[in-house]
C-alpha cells in the first residue's frame, strides 16, 4: 500500500513539473455538441483553429498538438467545466467556443476570468473579454437568390425556414432581394418548420413549395432541410441551395439536386480571430464577418466547379449545368459580391 | 475487519481495471504513462482536480443511495436515471417560477424535486407490489417516458424553451441557487455535495436506526420470515421505491439548483446508470456510497482531464471507466442475481 501511494505522489510531481515551462501561445477551443466529423460548424471551427496553430507551431518550433488543445463536450451541460478548466490553467491565449449554444454559459464564466480573451461563433455574449462573432447571413442569402433568379424557369423560389425568427428572416430577406436583381418580377415564398430538426415535416412543407411552382428552394432550417433535398430528388427539375457549408459535400447522397450552397465561414473567422490576438490587434466585442464589414470576409457561396474567389468556392454538386451558363452565373455573382462590397448594393434586413 | 477486506476487494478490482485498461491503451498505440498521469492529475492533481471529482460525485451519490435503498428491499431501481432528468426539471421550474425568500427557495425547489422523483418511483413500486410488474422493466422504461418528456419540454416546440436555440429551461432566480464551494462561490461544487452526504447519514439512520428502515431490510433479506414477522411486504416494496425515486430526484435538482442553474436537455451523462454502480460498489451501504460516489467521480473528472490534455481520445477514458466498474461490481452483481433467482423461485414469482 505504501509504495502504491509513493509511486501515486511521485506520479502527481511528474505531472506538476511537466505542467511548466510553456512558453508559445497556446489555443482552447470547445466545440460544439455534435463533435468533430459534423462536416458543419465544429469541421469548420476545428480547420481555423488547425490553420492558426499550424503557422504559430512553425514559428516557435513545436508541434501542433502543443499550440492547440480541443474538447468535445457531450452535452451543454459540459460547457461550464471546460471553460473553466481552460480559463484555470491561464495558459491560452485565447479560448473559442464554436455555436450559439456557448454565449449563456460564457456569460456566467467569462466575468469570473476577467484578464482572459474568449471568442464565441455565431452568437453574442455581452461581456468585456468575449468577443462575439456574428455572420452577414443575408449577404450569403443574397449570393443564393442571385443564383435562384438566373436557374428558376417558374421565376418563383422557395425558403424553408427553421424557425419564425429575426435570423431567418434575414435569410429570407437576402434570398429574396437576391431573386429580384436578378428578375425583378420573382416570386418568393416562405415556409416554417417551428424545428430544427425534423427532415420529414421539412420534406412535406418542401413539396408544398414545389407544388406551389417553386422550382428552387433554399435550406435555412438545419436539419430539418435535409427533407428539402430528400423532396428535390422527387422531380427533375426540383433544386435546392444548402447553408452554411457546401451541403453538396455534407450531404453527398442529395449533390444531384443541390445546386449551390451559401457559405458561414466559421474556419476563417476562427483563423482570424486567433492572429488577431497573436498579433496583439484583438478586441472584444460585437465583431461582424462579411463582406460589407471591416473584415471583409466570412460569407460567400460554394457553386460551380472553380474558386474564384474568397466568396466563391467551387462545390461538389453533381448537377450538369451547361458551361456558359456556369460562366453567366459566376459573372452575376461576382457583380453581386462587388456590389454588395462597395455598397452599391445594400441589403435590407427588418 | 470486514470493512478492511471489502476494501481490499474493491482494491484490487480498480486495479484489475486499471491494469486491462493499460493493456487496451498500450494497443492502440497511446501512451500509457500520460494516459494515467492525466487520469490522476484530472481527479487528485490539484485542489480543483479533487473539485472536478467531487462535482462530478455529487449527482452520483444521490443515485447510489437512489439505488441502494431499493436494493435493500430487494429490488432492482435502474429507473434513477430518469428520477433524476424528472426532479431536475421540476427544481428549475419552481426555481424560475416561484419567487421566495432566499434561503426557503432552495429548499422548496429540492422539495419540488424530491416530489416530482418520489412519484417516479411510485408508479414502478407500487406495479411491483400489487400487480407484480417486473421493476427492471417499469423502471427502465419510465426513465425513457422522463427523458423524452423532459427533452419535449424544452424543445422548441415544447412550453419551457428558454433559449431561442439551445434546449434549456431559463435561468432559475438567483434566490434558488445552491452557492458553490470554493474559490469565492464561483467553483464546483456546490452546497448540493453537503445536502448529499447529509442525505446519506440520514439514509442510515432510516436503514438501521428505525423501524421502518428495518422491514425495507427485512423484506430484502428474506420476505418469507418478514412476512411470518408481520411485515406488510407491499408497503415496504413501495415505500422503498417511492424513497428512492425522491432520492434521485434530488440528486437532479441538486445538480440543477448547484451545477447548471438551469434544465438542460439531457443534463446527465448518465448519472443514474452510475448510481448503479456506486450502489454496489457500496455493498448497498449509505455511508459506503459516499466513497463509492468518489470513487466513480474520480474516473469521470480523470477521464475528462484525459480528453481536455489530448493524450487520448475521451472514448479511451470511457473505456477505464467502464472497465473499472465491470470488475468492481461484476462479483457482486453475480451474487445478487444468484440470490434473487433461488429467492423468486422459491416465491413463485416471475424471474427478471
Amino acid at each position: 500500500m505504501r509504495r502504491a501511494l509513493v509511486l501515486l505522489v511521485a506520479i502527481v510531481a511528474l505531472g506538476a513539473w511537466m505542467g511548466f515551462g510553456a512558453e508559445h501561445p497556446k489555443i482552447g477551443l470547445v466545440l460544439a455538441t455534435g463533435g468533430l466529423g459534423d462536416r458543419s460548424f465544429n469541421d469548420q471551427g476545428f480547420w481555423g483553429a488547425e490553420r492558426a496553430a499550424e503557422e504559430i507551431a512553425a514559428e516557435y518550433g513545436v508541434s501542433v498538438d502543443d499550440v492547440l488543445d480541443y474538447v468535445e463536450p457531450r452535452s451543454i451541460a459540459d460547457y461550464e467545466s471546460f471553460y473553466r478548466e481552460f480559463s484555470r490553467a491561464g495558459e491560452y491565449a485565447v479560448i473559442i467556443g464554436i455555436g450559439f449554444d456557448h454565449a449563456p454559459i460564457l456569460e456566467e464564466v467569462a466575468p469570473d476570468y476577467p484578464d482572459q480573451k474568449f471568442v464565441v461563433i455565431d452568437a453574442v455574449a455581452a461581456v468585456d473579454n468575449v468577443a462575439s462573432i456574428v455572420f452577414r447571413d443575408q449577404e450569403t442569402a443574397f449570393l443564393c437568390g442571385v443564383v435562384a433568379g438566373m436557374l428558376s424557369e417558374t421565376r418563383k423560389g422557395g425558403v424553408l425556414g427553421g424557425m419564425d425568427i429575426p435570423l431567418i428572416r434575414r435569410f429570407v430577406d437576402g434570398f429574396t432581394q437576391g431573386m429580384k436583381w436578378i428578375d425583378a418580377e420573382a416570386e418568393v415564398s416562405v415556409r416554417f418548420v417551428g424545428d430544427w430538426g425534423n427532415p420529414t415535416l421539412g420534406k412535406e412543407l418542401s413539396l408544398e413549395l414545389y407544388r406551389g411552382n417553386a422550382d428552387i428552394i433554399y435550406g435555412a432550417a438545419g436539419a430539418s432541410h435535409l427533407g428539402t433535398f430528400a423532396a428535390a430528388e422527387e422531380r427533375d427539375g426540383w433544386w435546392a441551395i444548402g447553408t452554411d457549408v457546401d451541403q453538396a459535400w455534407s450531404a453527398p447522397e442529395h449533390a444531384d439536386v443541390i445546386i449551390a450552397s451559401g457559405l458561414k465561414r466559421v474556419d476563417l473567422a476562427v483563423y482570424t480571430e486567433v492572429m488577431k490576438v497573436i498579433d496583439g490587434t484583438w478586441e472584444a466585442g460585437v465583431i461582424e464577418y462579411g463582406m460589407a464589414t471591416d473584415e471583409g470576409i466570412g460569407t460567400g457561396i460554394a457553386f460551380g466547379p472553380w474558386d474564384v474567389s474568397d466568396y466563391i468556392e467551387a462545390s461538389y454538386s453533381t448537377v450538369a449545368l451547361p458551361n456558359n451558363v456556369v460562366k453567366d452565373i459566376l459573372a452575376k455573382l461576382n457583380e453581386a459580391v462587388e456590389g454588395i462590397r462597395d455598397g452599391t448594393i445594400v441589403i435590407e434586413t427588418e | 475487519m470486514k470493512l478492511l477486506r471489502e476494501l481490499g476487494i474493491v482494491g484490487v478490482s480498480v486495479a484489475l481495471g486499471l491494469g486491462v485498461g493499460a493493456i487496451i491503451t498500450a494497443a492502440t498505440g497511446y501512451s500509457v504513462p500520460a494516459v494515467f498521469r492525466e487520469l490522476v492529475r484530472g481527479a487528485f492533481g490539484d485542489i480543483y482536480g479533487f473539485a472536478n471529482t467531487m462535482t462530478q460525485a455529487t449527482p452520483i451519490l444521490f443515485t447510489s443511495l437512489s439505488f441502494l435503498i431499493a436494493f435493500r428491499v430487494g429490488l432492482f431501481n435502474i429507473g434513477a436515471e430518469g428520477q433524476l432528468l424528472l426532479g431536475g426539471f421540476f427544481a428549475a421550474w419552481a426555481g424560475f417560477t416561484l419567487n421566495l425568500p432566499p434561503i426557503l427557495h432552495v429548499v422548496v425547489c429540492l422539495f419540488f424535486g424530491a416530489a416530482a422523483g418520489a412519484a417516479w418511483g411510485f408508479i414502478p413500486g407500487w406495479l411491483r407490489a400489487r400487480r407484480g410488474a417486473n421493476e427492471f422493466v417499469t423502471t427502465m422504461m419510465l426513465s425513457y417516458v422522463a427523458l423524452y418528456l423532459t427533452s419535449w419540454l424544452v424543445s422548441p416546440g415544447g412550453p419551457y424553451h428558454g433559449h431561442q436555440w439551445a434546449n434549456q429551461t431559463a435561468r432559475i432566480m438567483s434566490s434558488a441557487e445552491l452557492p458553490r464551494l470554493m474559490a469565492s462561490g464561483r467553483e464546483l461544487p456546490s452546497w448540493g455535495l453537503v445536502v448529499g452526504v447529509l442525505v446519506a447519514v440520514i439514509a442510515w439512520y432510516f436503514l438501521f436506526r428505525t423501524p421502518r428502515g428495518y422491514e425495507i431490510r427485512a423484506v430484502g433479506q428474506s420476505p418469507l420470515a418478514a412476512e411470518y414477522g408481520g411485515v406488510d411486504i407491499a408497503r415496504a416494496q413501495i415505500l422503498a421505491m417511492v424513497l428512492a425515486g425522491a432520492l434521485a430526484g434530488l440528486g437532479g435538482a441538486a445538480e440543477i439548483l448547484g451545477t447548471h442553474r438551469r434544465f438542460i436537455e439531457g443534463f446527465s451523462p448518465g448519472y443514474g446508470w452510475d448510481g448503479i454502480a456506486g450502489g454496489l460498489i457500496a455493498r448497498a451501504h449509505p455511508i459506503g456510497a459516499v466513497f463509492a460516489a468518489l470513487l466513480m467521480g474520480a474516473l469521470r473528472a480523470g477521464g475528462r482531464a484525459v480528453d481536455r490534455a489530448g493524450v487520448a481520445p475521451s472514448d479511451l477514458a470511457w473505456v477505464f471507466q467502464g472497465l473499472v466498474i465491470l470488475f468492481v461490481v461484476a462479483p457482486e452483481l453475480i451474487r445478487y442475481f444468484k440470490r434473487i433467482r433461488l429467492r423468486r423461485r422459491a416465491h413463485g414469482r416471475p424471474e427478471p
